[in-house]
Formats: structure tokens, C-alpha cells, sequence
């Protein structure tokens, strides 16, 4: 949390008295100070106000929205065979306007973004060991809606670089033999917009399809 | 009556000094060096109230607002500042945010929590050449004692050429550290390359919607 101020001007002396008058008096209001209010980490959003997934077929490109205000785009390639983009779409429950709401995300595979040595000096300044710090782009993942449907995402991580997480990859073997849903949608995007994604998916927003 | 007179004169001194600098209520006067803005990064006091950044009566205000003009997207998970406008991205930035840490005082119990607050708000200050006033926990991170003289706190290099403030005096500033953007390291401000920062300080003004997620 940060204050600011911007000394040298003639009212300030007059205002930080004012500013004790108004707290001897017990009025004031709440502010910007070190032992104000805290935040509670990656705390989830209010349902009313629920970021949303607009993926836009003919546009090819997911966008993050709050409301109707557009945060981010991402474009995305379509990786299914045709056949199998159709059948996915048409399982595509219609009720409810089309929304879904991702139920869950799973990393399958990742790689590493940036190197021991570079982790080692972030540490020693943040005094964060490794697995606080963000360091995985994800390779490959799946995100689960509450009908059941699967959004397969592929990355341009690096191959060779790629870690496949055998623990994400066993759960979601059982994720896999539990569902009943239909044909899955595999799409492609960057990596970089994959981590964005990766990560507002987790607040579980609504999922809308545009064709 | 004399108690109201005072207590009117104290008000309207307070909001003509807001008007006039942006002056939050409990920054404490800077020493003799006379910087041109003060501020400092991140840290919020554990335990507190929950702050939610979506459901506050001036969230839902500005939310239904929506922008009339460039706003501003800060991604925490892939550390990424947008300005943009609805139609157009006007600029992309790698940013770091907020690393979620936490930091305890083993001395007093304080603890700290290092991260940057999700929701909609408005760009409420700018300033050039911010000096950083060090808070408490920027010593008791470096386990050193927190100092009495209010100069010991002031650095004039932390924050680069531009500050801009908003929620509760959080602030989008420069770095010296700038081999770490992209990454969640900071106390919870958002930091951003020198030359990205002056883009945006050029082109956001008091009011600017922020969305942060």
C-alpha cells in the first residue's frame, strides 16, 4: 500500500493540522495508512460482478470480460478437425443464453519461464523461495465447465522445455473417465495469453460461445 | 458552535488541500530535503478487513459506468498492464505486481501481506519524481530498526520519474528493478519499465478507470 504526498505547498502545514483536529475529533475517515485494511490473496470475485470467457468462433480470439467492459483478447487457433469443432458446438448446452461456468482448470503440462540463477537473485531480494514465484508457462490444459464440456488449450510452449506434471496428468486421467460430456474443442494460443488465461480461469468465470 | 465552526474550517481546509495536491489524510510531513512527492510501496497490516474491489458501492458505481475513454487492465497473472480503449490496445507492458508473500515481525507480531488488491478503481494522483517513504516493514524486512527520524525513511531512486496512485494509495511506479518485471515480486504496487511508465503517465488522467484481476 502506498501514500504519496506533495510537501512544499502553503496549505499542507494547515492541513496536517486540520487533518490531527479531525482525528482528535474522531471523524476521520478511513485512509490510506500502514496499518489500514488488509487483502485477502487472489480472494474470488462476487458472482454479480463475475469475470466472463467470450470465446468468439468466427473472430478467433477468447476475450476476458468484466461486465461488458473487454479486459483482454486472446486469439486463439481452432486444432480440432472441423467435424469435431461442429459436434463440440452442437453439444454446446443452449440454456441459460449458452453461459457454462468453469468448474475447474488443469494444468497438464508446463514449462519453466525463467532460470535457476535468475530465481536464486529474486529470491535473495524478495526473500520468496522458489515456489512462491511464478515460473511456469503453462504447455497444455484443460478447462472443466459445470455441463461437463472440455476446452482443450495447447501452447507454443517450448517442446523441449515442456515439464508434464504426472500428478495434474493423473487427475485428470480420473477427471477424463468421470465424464460423460461429448467431444471435446482443442484450440492453440500463445503462452504468454495461455498464463493469463490460466489464471482468470481459476476465478471460475461464466463461459459464453459467439459463432 | 465553536466546536462546529472547527470542525467545518478543519473540512474544508482538508478537501481545498485535496483538490489542490491530492493529499491523503495520514502521510506524515516529509523532511527538510523537500521532495517533490513522497509516496510508498505496498504491505497491508494482518489481520484486517476484507477489502473487496467489486462490491463496494463505488465499485458497483464504476462498474456501471463502464470507461468513456482509455482504461487501464492490470493482469496479475501474467503481469501484464494494458492501456486501452475498447476498440484498440494502446499499449501492452510487462509489469510486475504484488508477490502475495507475507511478512511477520518477530519483534512486535506485526505481519504484513504483500499483495495488489483486485477490483475497479480510478486513477486518483499523478506525480513526477515520487520519493519512497520507507513504512515499517521495509526495515523489518531488511531486519534493521525502524527509525525515528522521518528522514531515514525518504529514498529519492525507488520509484522512477512517475507515480500513479490509486485504491487505497497503491501506486503504478518505475523501478530499479526492472531485470524483475514480469514477475510477482513487488509489495503490492504495480511496477513498470521506465519508458512504459511514461506512456502511460502521459496518457491516463485523474479518473482513468483500472481494472485489476
Amino acid at each position: 500500500m502506498c501514500t504519496n504526498m506533495s510537501p512544499g505547498k502553503t496549505l499542507l502545514s494547515i492541513a496536517g493540522a486540520a487533518v490531527v483536529a479531525i482525528f482528535a475529533l474522531g471523524i476521520a475517515p478511513s485512509s490510506a495508512a500502514e496499518d489500514g485494511p488488509s487483502y485477502t490473496l487472489r480472494q474470488s470475485i462476487p458472482a454479480a460482478e463475475k469475470l466472463r470467457l467470450v470465446l468468439d468462433m468466427s473472430r478467433s480470439e477468447i476475450s476476458l470480460r468484466l461486465g461488458e467492459v473487454e479486459l483482454r483478447g486472446h486469439a486463439f487457433t481452432v486444432t480440432s478437425d472441423s467435424e469435431a469443432a461442429a459436434e463440440f458446438l452442437r453439444e454446446w448446452p443452449q440454456d441459460h443464453s449458452d453461459e457454462q461456468i468453469v468448474e475447474s482448470v488443469h494444468l497438464l503440462s508446463a514449462a519453466m519461464t525463467i532460470s535457476e540463477s535468475e530465481l536464486n537473485v529474486i529470491g535473495e531480494e524478495t526473500a520468496l523461495d522458489a515456489d512462491d514465484i511464478q515460473r511456469f508457462l503453462p504447455g497444455r490444459m484443460v478447462l472443466i465447465t459445470d455441463k461437463g464440456s472440455r476446452i482443450y488449450i495447447d501452447t507454443d510452449c517450448p517442446g523441449a522445455e515442456a515439464i508434464t506434471l504426472e500428478r495434474m496428468k493423473e487427475l485428470f486421467r480420473r477427471i477424463w473417465y468421470g465424464l460423460t460430456a461429448g467431444e471435446p474443442l482443442h484450440i492453440s494460443m500463445a503462452a504468454d495469453d495461455a498464463m493469463s488465461l490460466y489464471g482468470a480461469a481459476r476465478t471460475r468465470p461464466t463461459v459464453t460461445i459467439r459463432l | 458552535m465553536r466546536l462546529a465552526a472547527s470542525i467545518l474550517f478543519a473540512v474544508g481546509v482538508v478537501v481545498l488541500a485535496l483538490l489542490i495536491d491530492r493529499v491523503p489524510f495520514t502521510t506524515p510531513t516529509p523532511s527538510a530535503s523537500r521532495p517533490s512527492a513522497v509516496g510508498y510501496e505496498g504491505g497491508t497490516l494482518q489481520p484486517g478487513g476484507e477489502v473487496d474491489g467489486y462490491s463496494s458501492p463505488e465499485a458497483r458505481r464504476l462498474l456501471s459506468r463502464g470507461p468513456r475513454g482509455p482504461y487501464i487492465v492490470i493482469d496479475k497473472y501474467s503481469n501484464r498492464l494494458l492501456l486501452r480503449t475498447s476498440k484498440a490496445v494502446l499499449l501492452e507492458a510487462i509489469c510486475s505486481t504484488g508477490s502475495g508473500g507475507e511478512l511477520v515481525d518477530s519483534l512486535t507480531g506485526r505481519r504484513w501481506r504483500f499483495d495488489t488488491p483486485i477490483g475497479v478503481f480510478t486513477v486518483h494522483t499523478k506525480l513526477k519524481n515520487p520519493w519512497w517513504r520507507k513504512p515499517d516493514w521495509a526495515f523489518v524486512e531488511d531486519g534493521l530498526p525502524v527509525p525515528t527520524n522521518e528522514a531515514e525513511r525518504l529514498d529519492d531512486e525507488m520509484m522512477g520519474d512517475y507515480a500513479i496512485g490509486f485504491s487505497d494509495g497503491y501506486f503504478i511506479h518505475g523501478t530499479i528493478y526492472e531485470r524483475l518485471l514480469g514477475k510477482a515480486v513487488t509489495h503490492g504496487c504495480v511496477r513498470l519499465a521506465a519508458e512504459d511508465l511514461k506512456m502511460l503517465y502521459d496518457n491516463v488522467q485523474i479518473g482513468t478507470l483500472i481494472y485489476v484481476y
